[in-house]
């Protein structure tokens, strides 16, 4: 990252602590409670969230003077992830309290204490680990009506004015656009590295005392999209795209392979596919017609 | 004009596709859309209708591309401010339009576009936002079903939805299979609609393409993959020469990864990645279960391999009894052939 005419940046980070869903998890039958098989919760600070303040701190490295504030939607029980941002080295933290549940009721409890205070760059996770509904980010800046870009992969260049940014498509695709500031910005898991933080730096973080705001939405929802309140959570059920039941006139060890095929059913695919052989000659034309065929070239 | 929801009328309900596009190119997942939003328009007996935002050049071409699938009524808002995507055109432009058409659901795909605006459109409308579905279903009383995936896919959520409260949808890649292309061209009503698109705010610099050499290969389109049949290090420069004919990218299963063949961020399988790419062609890869169990999903496995009992024979859509030395470079050199024929004629 280039960061030109180094002039101070005021920038907010947006943090959420999560229960980490890369560990197994499992779904209480009668209460819908998400549970980890651990006699703890195992939490983290959420990985999209952790590159944002990773970006973040770089970026006030670069340009001296600027300052870096986190915030967090969340209870007293989740304020870890603001520990996390203090020890990382971010100037002050605050915690915010509210009514209501779900993506877009964080997304205006951020937009009220953002409607207080104009920062020059907000930075968000581009989605969570837990609820990935990737709404926080473009919501908050619908709310405060500011440009966004989302899904940001690499920051290039940055100025007082705008920011270049490169933004993750499908399937690989890049592109490198610029936002006028002040903005708001989503980044992806894994766009920046990430650097370690001293354990004792981590508890320095602890004894500190984090402030907490409350925030009162306004009583109507216009300008939110609903937010559905009944939901239940379900453990994801196998769908079973083909079901077969071994054929008996096959001998063991063909049963033994179909098995060791991960339940590939060979009695229809081997009607399906059709196996060339041949001279090399023809079966490379064979092979090229196929691929032509599925337009694969 | 407001954004009340759409009142009792006897009127069928209506379910609106998003067909998205890429730099000018219709999003496959679109298709896919299409058919997740036919089936439950059929079960709610409802109409399904597709909206695409164009601009004056591409037009022509989109529109081509889009009624080979598709016979419902096309919406067509067409300006110059969607020669590139920028949140602002999109939002305003679906903003209006939705207003217009009042659709009970709209369908998105979770792209990073998608994504982007979406949330923004249904703040602004009101109407309800269902990030990353996996299915609608209808359930009793006119309400829907749907289901939501959170948790990397650990965890679905589940809501009952009222029809009649608008909502939009938005879905991953690969949750339905894109409609066959229609066989007989047919010839849907297409609508345009003049709307004013605000400008972007976020000025687009440059086009980056992916190059599949270095492309992660989870997000690869194809993917040629070798094995330890290849022989030896060397030997996968005949893999490679096919791949950057095919515009593939490479990748290996764990045997050729681990006598150092090939780097571990190619490795296919359980100790390695689970790749869906459209093409998979393995060449002198046996097929263990624990490869297998990394690739079987992908939409055509193309197999070569000497040996007929080789267990990957059992997942491939098309196979090859051969010797992968012999086979691969004729193939390379055919595509190859194929690409300098048409190179002079497109330059015409």
């Amino acid at each position: 990252m280039k960061v030109l005419h180094t002039t101070p940046f005021k920038i907010a980070v947006c943090l959420k602590e999560v229960l980490d869903a890369r560990l197994p998890l499992k779904v209480e039958a009668k209460t819908g409670a998400i549970q980890q098989d651990a006699p703890e919760p195992v939490v983290t600070l959420n990985p999209a969230d952790r590159s944002a303040l990773e970006f973040a701190m770089q970026l006030r490295e670069q340009s001296p003077g600027s300052r870096v504030e986190v915030f967090s939607v969340s209870d007293v029980a989740g304020q870890a992830a603001l520990w996390y941002g203090l020890a990382r080295g971010a100037d002050d933290a605050e915690r915010i309290e509210g009514s209501g549940k779900g993506a877009p009721y964080t997304a205006a409890l951020l937009a009220t204490r953002f409607h207080k205070e104009t920062f020059d760059l907000i930075c968000c996770g581009d989605e969570t680990l837990d609820n990935s509904s990737a709404l926080v980010g473009p919501l908050l800046a619908e709310i405060l009506d500011l440009p966004q870009v989302t899904g940001v992969v690499r920051i290039v260049e940055c100025s007082k004015s705008s920011i270049l940014v490169e933004r993750g498509l499908e399937r690989g695709s890049r592109e490198l656009v610029e936002m006028d500031l002040p903005g708001l910005i989503t980044l992806k898991a894994e766009s920046v590295p990430w650097r370690y933080v001293s354990y004792q730096k981590l508890e320095e973080a602890q004894l500190r005392n984090i402030p907490v705001r409350r925030e009162t939405l306004p009583t109507s929802s216009n300008g939110l999209p609903k937010w559905p309140e009944q939901a239940t959570p379900t453990a994801p059920r196998a769908r079973v795209k083909k079901s077969f039941t071994p054929d008996s006139k096959m001998s063991p060890a063909d049963r033994v392979r179909m098995i060791m095929a991960g339940g590939a059913a060979p009695q229809e695919s081997k009607s399906k596919s059709s196996v060339v052989e041949g001279d090399a000659e023809y079966v490379s034309e064979q092979l090229y017609r196929f691929l032509k065929h599925h337009e694969f070239v | 004009m407001n954004s009340l929801p759409v009142s009792p009328s006897p009127a069928p309900p209506l379910v609106l596709v998003f067909a998205e596009t890429l730099w000018g190119k219709l999003e496959r997942l679109s298709f896919e859309l299409l058919a997740d939003a036919r089936k439950l328009a059929a079960s709610v007996k409802g109409r399904v209708e597709v909206v695409l935002f164009t601009t004056q050049e591409q037009r022509a071409s989109l529109l081509e591309e889009l009624l080979a699938h598709v016979r419902e009524p096309i919406h067509l808002v067409e300006h110059e401010n969607f020669a590139e995507y920028s949140t602002e055109s999109y939002t305003s432009g679906l903003v209006q339009l939705l207003q217009v058409l009042q659709p009970n659901l709209l369908f998105l795909g979770a792209t990073t576009y998608g994504r982007d605006f979406a949330p923004r459109v249904a703040a602004r409308l009101g109407y309800a936002y269902f990030p990353h579905c996996l299915l609608s279903k209808t359930a009793t009383g006119g309400k829907l079903d749907i289901t939501r995936v959170t948790h990397g896919g650990r965890v679905h959520i589940q809501t009952n939805w009222p029809l009649a409260a608008p909502a939009i949808l938005t879905m991953k890649a690969g949750v339905a299979d894109a409609p066959a292309a229609e066989k007989t061209p047919p010839n849907p009503q297409v609508t345009s609609h003049a709307l004013k698109i605000a400008a972007g705010k976020v000025r687009l610099k440059k086009r980056i393409p992916p190059d599949p050499r270095t492309l992660d290969i989870r997000q690869a389109e194809k993917l040629v993959s070798g094995g330890r049949g290849v022989g030896n290090k060397e030997n996968f420069a005949v893999l490679r020469a096919l791949a950057d004919a095919l515009g593939a990218s490479l990748a290996a299963s764990r045997a050729a990864v681990d006598l150092g063949w090939v780097e571990y961020e190619r490795q296919v399988g359980q100790t390695g990645k689970t790749v869906t790419p459209r093409l998979y062609l393995a060449a002198g890869i046996s097929g263990a279960s624990h490869h297998l169990m990394g690739m079987r999903d992908a939409g055509k496995i193309v197999v070569v391999n000497t040996d007929r009992q080789a267990p990957i024979f059992s997942v491939a859509h098309f196979g090859v009894l051969g010797d992968l030395h012999a086979v691969l470079p004729r193939l390379t050199e055919r595509i190859q052939a194929d690409k300098k024929k048409a190179t002079p004629a497109t330059s015409k």
